[in-house]
């Protein structure tokens, strides 16, 4: 039975590997993206002299996803920023509960991101963006997704801090 | 509500809650305790995400980081060392003026710290500075990053506040020089005093007029983003992507320094890590939105009223609050949260918005270094491998000059204000 489990969580690994690889590459390619129409936007107005009421909207929208997605990235590579007041040299049982307990409150963001995001994102199906008009239910339904994308970073962090502490 | 939407947060975040989550879940809390809809907390984040000016956030982040591996760093700390290398302390010296500089290009204080720190640290060691000392020095002359514009943090309060962005730069000007120079005193000061800084790292020092040619196409870039920003050819957040583009050109046909690859893994490390700050900014704006809407705002100027507040006062307890805030709370979500309160505060006293963004801002960056959390002194500390704490004292020393700036900026209106007035007069 023990093989069978790790080779299960090894499959969680190798997934998360792959959602992880494949958010990254989504946010550079939409990090580039909204540069380039920025400068497109100056470029046109004074070169041009064409306004592109279409161009901020694509930056905002990027932007916006960028955050979202990089959020559930963040769960995973430990980058949100904790502010260290307490000591750090508690002993190690109070340590590893701290981590379960703020896991565990992480978790909770995660499913609301994915619930009310997802709730959110429904009202955005006849709601339509100001300048392009195509619906906002493509931008909102970012954040359903990273939740989804959180939940699956967390049932990892949550294995490898439980898995370790079996092993001690 | 409102002492529970603090005492939330406040137990969070003691709990290691990462930041931007135990705003969430503050907010959340009270939402749902005041029989608000819960999908509220959906859209004050895409509300808190919309405004064009915020992306000049991610801009300003890329753009250091371009310039940290494009050579533009290295050029800027050949002029730096051009000017300043002869004087006694020469490397502290660099450090001090390589950040002013580097402080002209980008907007943020940790690439700064990353960039100017990684090459000028281990010099410094190597000549007999004290490593708390260069530790030290290092952070928080990074702080200017946000002082002398341009400035993520100013632009994160002009953009929440509606005050305008190129006034603030503008007045970020003259504090960040006071504060460059009075480093400046204070280490020529201490290398007299307790003897330190006879340093010769054996390195040829570059001939004036040649490294004015090295660091001539890197400054053009604060030419590009001040002045088209003051002479309003473009906004902050265009200025970002235009200085970007300058940058990548200049880098790519002229230095021919900048690999395909190394772009590729820049625009990776980008997109990863712009989200961090950012989901920190929504979710502080979801916070300061239900202080408005509880209007607490209100309810501090008339406690501020009933207590006879003058200007001087205002300011001084702003600035007294942003220093506590600073040493455990990330600067980026402390300004946007207390922002509705110091500009209802501001406005009941007369003080004009631009001088108070400024205050505000220079005591933010001031807690940038401020141990126990302070982003600049970690980046920096953990350059070198050395525990944050260790510097903790000469950081205090080193930013006293910030305390004074910040000081002269509370009592004297003309530090803030004089360069906007001149610059800027149709917007006073």
């Amino acid at each position: 039975m023990g093989t069978d489990t790790r080779t299960q969580w090894a499959g969680l690994r190798r997934l998360n590997d792959l959602v992880d690889f494949v958010l990254e590459i989504v946010c550079s390619i939409l990090l580039t993206v909204m540069v380039t129409t920025i400068f497109v936007q100056v470029l046109a107005r004074y070169v041009f002299l064409a306004s592109t009421p279409w161009s901020e909207e694509i930056a905002v929208y990027c932007f916006i996803w960028v955050v979202l997605l990089g959020t559930s990235l963040g769960v995973r590579s430990h980058g949100h920023l904790v502010a260290d007041v307490l000591p750090d040299d508690l002993p190690a049982s109070v340590e590893k509960a701290l981590v379960a307990l703020s896991l565990a409150l992480v978790t909770v963001v995660a499913l609301v991101f994915l619930w009310y995001g997802a709730d959110y994102a429904r009202l955005g199906i006849t709601r339509l963006s100001f300048s392009m008009g195509f619906p906002m239910v493509y931008i909102y339904v970012g954040m359903p997704i990273a939740g989804a994308a959180m939940l699956l970073f967390l049932v990892e962090r949550f294995h490898v801090l439980f898995a370790l502490r079996a092993e001690r | 509500m409102i002492v529970t939407l603090f005492a939330v947060f406040f137990g969070l975040i003691l709990l290691r809650v990462p930041v931007a989550f135990a705003l969430i879940l503050s907010s959340l809390l009270v939402i749902v305790l005041e029989g608000l809809p819960p999908n509220l907390i959906a859209l004050r984040i895409f509300e808190g995400l919309t405004p064009f000016p915020i992306l000049a956030i991610p801009l300003f982040y890329t753009l250091g980081l371009l310039c940290n591996s494009a050579g533009f760093t290295e050029r800027i700390m050949v002029l730096a060392r051009a000017l300043v290398g002869r004087i006694r302390a020469g490397l502290a010296m660099v450090n001090i003026v390589a950040s002013m500089l580097f402080a002209g290009i980008s907007g943020s204080s940790t690439a700064d710290t990353a960039g100017i720190g990684s090459v000028l640290m281990p010099q410094m060691l190597k000549a007999g500075y004290s490593r708390p000392f260069t530790v030290a020095l290092t952070a928080c002359s990074s702080t200017m990053g946000n002082i002398i514009p341009p400035s993520i943090l100013m632009v994160i309060y002009g953009a929440f506040g509606n005050v305008s962005i190129g006034m603030l730069f503008l007045g970020g000007f003259i504090p960040g020089l006071l504060l460059g120079f009075g480093q400046m005193g204070l280490v020529y000061y201490l290398a007299r005093r307790y003897d330190f800084g006879l340093d010769d790292t054996g390195e040829e020092r570059p001939r004036f007029w040649r490294a004015l040619g090295t660091g001539a196409l890197p400054m053009g870039v604060p030419l590009v983003i001040i002045g088209g920003i003051v002479g309003g050819v473009f906004t902050p957040t265009e200025s970002a992507a235009i200085a970007i583009f300058y940058v990548l050109i200049l880098s790519t046909l002229v230095y021919r320094e900048l690999s395909l690859r190394s772009l590729g893994r820049l625009l990776r490390e980008g997109g990863r890590f712009v989200a961090l700050p950012l989901i920190m900014t929504a979710a502080a704006a979801v916070f300061a939105w239900l202080l408005a809407y509880f209007e607490f705002p209100q309810t501090m100027v008339g406690m501020m009223e009933e207590f006879g507040a003058t200007r001087f006062g205002v300011l001084l307890a702003v600035v007294v609050v942003f220093l506590i805030l600073g040493t455990f709370l990330d600067t980026v979500p402390a300004i946007i949260m207390f922002l509705p309160i110091v500009q209802a505060l501001g406005d009941s006293v007369g003080i004009h918005p631009v001088q108070m963004g400024v205050v505000v801002v220079l005591t933010g960056a001031l807690g940038l270094v401020t141990p126990p959390y302070g982003v600049c002194l970690l980046v920096a500390s953990k350059i070198i491998d050395m525990r944050p704490r260790q510097a903790m004292g000469m950081t205090l020393l080193v930013g006293s000059v910030s305390l004074v700036v910040i000081l002269l900026a509370v009592f004297i209106e003309d530090v803030t204000l004089m360069l906007p007035r001149a610059i800027m007069p149709r917007f006073f």
